[in-house]
């Protein structure tokens, strides 16, 4: 993994679309403006993990019934 | 072909009703073939069963037949992953962990599966947004909507 400092205004390229700015700091949370092209699908990690976890869940349903309730 | 199910017993489906996910779904990425089944008892709730593991059948809504305002964007790139030229061809599900209390049931309107039902190809979309919750609480939407009417068992 390849980690690099910023500081508040500075920003990274990633490849030739997207740039990450760091647009404040603030004890451990970081603000981060991103530029991506309108395509490009932004998500936090946890999003990804949750979903996975839901999945699972949903596999493991009771049997279901709503005739007659 | 034969469709093994272990929540719904074994049934013959057409081919064509297969659904392939190239990349899986998140926590099932391994199973790339999927059916929706439309079981009376379960409905609004249809199911987005393996064809690869009868034991995984996940309880799915679809979002506009019971939330008035769901709305998502799709975008162009996702569409043409999928294939899709006609948007009639697009079915949008959220999947519902169902716990033992039947009541706390919720949806997830973040990942909203996207399925071209003409090619049989779909994706589990991850879209962050404020107002699309991960466990989205649906039960009193399932409720409303029964009271309104019924048909019977198929495939979509």
């Amino acid at each position: 993994m390849l980690v690099l400092s910023r500081k508040t205004g500075e920003a990274l390229a990633i490849g030739d679309d997207v740039i990450v700015e760091v647009v404040l700091i603030d004890g451990d949370r970081v603000r981060l403006g991103i530029h991506a092209p309108k395509d490009t699908r932004i998500f936090r990690r946890e999003l990804l993990e949750e979903t996975a976890i839901a999945n699972r869940s949903a596999a493991n349903a009771p049997k279901i019934s709503f005739e007659q309730e | 072909m034969l469709i093994e199910t272990a929540r719904f017993g074994d049934f013959e489906l057409n081919e064509s009703k297969l659904i392939e996910f190239p990349s899986g779904i998140p926590g099932f990425e391994e199973l790339k073939s999927f059916i929706i089944l439309e079981i009376n008892e379960t409905k609004p709730l249809y199911w987005l069963q393996s064809t690869q593991n009868k034991h995984i059948s996940l309880p799915v809504i679809i979002p506009f037949e019971l939330l008035d305002d769901y709305y998502i964007e799709i975008r162009e790139n996702e569409l043409e992953g999928l294939h899709i030229k006609d948007k009639n061809d697009l079915l949008i599900l959220n999947v519902v962990v169902v716990p033992e209390k039947l009541p706390e049931m919720t949806a997830n309107l973040a990942a909203p599966i996207i399925v071209n039902l003409k090619d049989g190809l779909g994706k589990q979309l991850l879209i962050d947004a404020a107002e699309l919750p991960i466990k989205y609480p649906i039960y009193d939407a399932i409720i409303k909507k029964l009271q309104g009417g019924a048909s019977d068992v198929g495939a979509i």
